[in-house]
């Protein structure tokens, strides 16, 4: 009879952590499973193709799993594993040379639907589906910089100072960075508004 | 009517930090003494909150089988490391 896994989705943070950095390494899965969606979105954002962000997850997660030691115990391990989701996929885009042109169109694992037609909930109304798909078409036209900015701020839900770290600029240029991209997507929406009201 | 009483606007810089919570106490302070009477900030704010609402609306890439295999995935390579 095998033996059944222990289910660890009831443990804290903090209790989870004492455990894996206790020899329990099976531990770390629920660790994974609790950040993986995050992680992948934001992942998925920065390097604009399904295969570089898988890799970029799984390097992440073995980094977090590494430094595990350092991490301070009483702090929510989210943004911390975030953040080194973060580092790892900006350096993956600046070495990989699968670049998308558009993280919308791209394919998913196995050549399942783009993202372009899973933003089409077909339970949305028209209105609230156009907007949606508007708003990603205007997010895709931002700069690099700017898109990763955002990404780190509304995927990752990270602090100034964790975006600082990932990175590596001071918070007062995340602060003026920041401010930027955002004026850069409401001024990206104006013009597609022009776009479709002169279409 | 009365207008609404306004002070200098903030700068977009400090208008995001504070809603972005990422402000100092003072700072956040003075900010919001301003926002509270000032339409055009708040509507600013409310400009972006909804565009970043509808990005973190934006569905998964992949469907929920994938992160039953990317933890085991996962698990290999901290293992293996």
């Amino acid at each position: 009879m095998t033996p059944s896994r222990p289910d660890h989705s009831t443990l804290t943070d903090d209790e989870l952590i004492r455990l894996i950095r206790g020899g329990e390494t099976d531990a770390f899965e629920e660790l994974v499973r609790r950040t993986s969606r995050p992680a992948y979105r934001l992942a998925r954002r920065i390097t604009r193709n399904h295969e570089d962000a898988d890799d970029v997850v799984q390097e992440s997660f073995v980094k977090a799993y590494q430094a595990l030691d350092r991490f301070q115990l009483g702090k929510a391990i989210a943004p911390w594993v975030l953040t080194i989701v973060a580092r790892t996929a900006l350096s993956s885009v600046r070495q990989s040379k699968r670049r998308a042109a558009s993280a919308l169109d791209e394919p998913g694992p196995d050549g399942s639907a783009p993202l372009s037609e899973r933003v089409a909930d077909p339970a949305a109304n028209p209105a609230a589906l156009t907007r949606r798909l508007e708003v990603e078409r205007a997010f895709e036209t931002l700069s690099e910089e700017h898109r990763v900015i955002l990404t780190l701020r509304v995927e990752g839900d990270l602090p100034y100072a964790s975006i600082a770290e990932a990175l590596g600029i001071p918070v007062g240029t995340v602060m003026s960075r920041l401010a930027r991209a955002r004026e850069a997507l409401i001024e990206a929406m104006s013009q597609r508004k022009v776009v479709l009201d002169e279409s | 009517m009365s207008p609404e009483i306004v002070s200098p606007h903030p700068s977009h810089e400090d208008l995001y930090a504070y809603r972005d919570g990422e402000l100092t106490a003072e700072r956040r302070r003075v900010v919001e003494a301003h926002v509270v009477g000032c339409r055009a900030c708040r509507e600013s704010i409310d400009e972006i909150s909804a565009l970043e609402a509808q990005l973190r609306m934006a569905p998964d890439a992949v469907d929920e089988e994938y992160y039953d295999s990317l933890a085991a995935r996962t698990m290999a390579r901290v293992r293996a490391a």
